[in-house]
């Protein structure tokens, strides 16, 4: 083929295949929106309950989704802590103090990670508390602190995986400039390359929530459960919204119930969305500080 | 730019048989040299010669490389004893500090003009803030950038031109009061007035530090040098000083059989 045809050829098809993204993605919010939007109210959340009463605590909501927005949100919080510093640290370790053959074991072992299916992971957690049972823990069961557990294994090599990437992208002679100043390795890592890095481990941080936020496989398995209500500790059964989401499709009685079912999952996307915006304040936040700092 | 008369005193640093070998290949290989302060040298030659790493191993940085072996002496005079850099147990960070180094292209940090030199004295130092600011202070005066940057030390070092930065990394560099620099093709990113800077600077201050530096322009080279060394395949090839580089036609001449 010409030159000239080859280039037409593919500016086409990369042009079509943003297109193809861009539409799918209008396309299936504008589906939510449409079918959903409707069914946001007050009452959704709340239910019969005053939106005071059920803001604070005072008294339990049944028959709207709040408890499965402070579930998720809950469960995002604690899998990101748990995640966060093992992740980053991990892909830190990987970058900068591994040899090459333990990075080639330990890097094949994170994919193997990145390839545990979630139900798996879901099972794993579920058989974790029958050990526990069984053995040190007799009243051990499943709740919110195994499902974040579970879900921060799932999202470790995410973290892992732009951590150590975006180490390895900064140039040669700005991962020498550290020890070119006479700082320690330590020094060097904390003061030169996670800044220089800090865009790219944010990025990672990002991708972990939105899959934190939206996994229902593991949850299903380890703690999940319908009407359970504000959970009351961190070992207590809990809602989530993406659960909700599949409870609400598969066992829906009327359309209203199915409008409800497209309400919650217009807010899984809006609580998702806003989680991405929460990072990406603090991305900017800390961008700021060390600019001027 | 007169040529300095040094050749009697004893050497501030000296090379002897230095070999380094990076990735089971030898990149550089019985080198000796001698450098003065006083005297600026400059090491030419053509790409992959080994320039960076024979600049890299007088500040021990090529072992920030897992599979880089060096052998042979780096000997230096630092305060009033000499130390063998590779034998004596003088810590990295220390040997770093005390052999500044300046890369090709500015590499400034992601924070203030005012943090990109705090940051070093406060973290490797460990200096009070009064002495932090002194530093500083002297230091931008002394490339010259007092003045552009005394209203804006908050802002970010990216904001600068090219040539800002790179002073800014010279500055950076020299706060921490070095005895040796070691300047890697500092002026290669620089238009030719900000580079005019650099090297003016690096005339002005050869008698304050032993200056070892990489430059690809010859005519460069002709402006700053005391000494030449030039570097083919890993060797020394030639060196020699002023008196060589008078004749233009004669020097390029040589240079173009050299390389």
């Amino acid at each position: 083929m010409k030159p000239r045809t080859m280039d037409l050829f593919w500016r086409t098809a990369s042009w079509l295949s943003g297109l193809t993204v861009s539409a799918s993605v209008m396309f299936l919010i504008g589906f939510l929106l449409w079918q959903g939007i409707h069914a946001l109210s007050p009452a959704l959340f709340f239910g019969d309950t005053a939106w005071q009463d059920a803001l604070f605590g005072r008294k339990p909501v049944f028959e709207g989704i709040w408890p499965a927005v402070v579930g998720t949100l809950s469960l995002v919080v604690l899998a990101s802590l748990i995640a966060v510093p093992i992740g980053v640290a991990a892909g830190i370790y990987l970058s900068e103090y591994a040899t090459i053959r333990q990075c080639r074991w330990i890097g094949s072992l994170v994919d193997l990670l990145s390839a545990t299916p979630s139900i798996v992971m879901g099972l794993f957690g579920f058989t974790l508390i029958l050990l526990l049972r069984r053995t040190m823990l007799p009243n051990a069961q499943t709740g919110l602190m195994l499902a974040a557990a579970c879900i921060a294994l799932i999202v470790l090599p995410y973290l892992i995986a732009t951590t150590r990437a975006s180490l390895q992208g900064i140039p040669e002679e700005s991962r020498l400039l550290g020890a070119s100043l006479g700082l320690t390795k330590w020094q060097h890592i904390r003061h030169t390359l996670i800044p220089l890095s800090a865009k790219g481990i944010l990025g990672g941080v990002v991708l972990a929530i939105g899959r934190a936020a939206e996994d229902t496989a593991v949850i299903l398995m380890t703690g999940v459960m319908a009407r359970a209500g504000m959970p009351r500790n961190l070992w207590d059964k809990f809602e989530a919204l993406p659960f909700q989401v599949y409870y609400l499709a598969a066992e829906h009685r009327n359309a209203a119930e199915l409008a409800q079912g497209f309400g919650t999952a217009l807010v899984l996307l809006i609580v998702t969305a806003a989680l991405f915006g929460f990072s990406y304040w603090i991305e900017r936040q800390a961008a700021r500080r060390w600019d001027s700092g | 730019m007169g040529q300095r008369m040094k050749g009697d005193s004893p050497p501030d640093i000296r090379i002897d048989a230095l070999r380094v070998c990076i990735g089971g290949r030898d990149v550089l290989c019985g080198i000796d040299l001698s450098l003065r302060k006083g005297e600026v040298m400059v090491v030419v030659g053509p790409s992959g010669s080994g320039k960076t790493t024979l600049l890299r191993a007088v500040n021990r940085l090529n072992e920030s490389f897992p599979d880089c072996t060096t052998r042979g002496s780096v000997r230096m005079k630092l305060g009033d004893r000499i130390v063998d850099l590779y034998q004596d147990d003088l810590p990295l960070p220390e040997i770093r500090r005390r052999v500044g180094m300046v890369f090709q292209t500015p590499a400034i940090l992601p924070f203030s003009i005012e943090k990109n030199i705090r940051l070093p004295l406060r973290v490797a130092l460990g200096l009070k803030p009064q002495e932090i600011e002194r530093r500083m202070e002297h230091a931008l005066h002394d490339v010259g950038l007092w003045d552009e940057v005394k209203d804006r030390l908050n802002s970010p070092a990216r904001m600068l031109s090219g040539g800002q930065q790179q002073r800014l990394c010279l500055a950076r560099t020299i706060a921490l009061d070095p005895e040796v620099l070691l300047l890697d093709e500092p002026t290669a990113s620089l238009d030719f007035r900000a580079a005019a800077r650099i090297e003016q600077w690096m005339v002005d201050h050869r008698d304050r530090y032993t200056i070892l530096a990489v430059s690809h322009s010859l005519g460069q080279t002709r402006r700053i040098a005391d000494r030449v060394c030039v570097l083919k395949d890993g060797r020394i090839v030639e060196t020699f000083g002023r008196d060589r580089m008078a004749d233009v036609e004669d020097f390029y001449a040589r240079m173009e059989a050299l390389f």
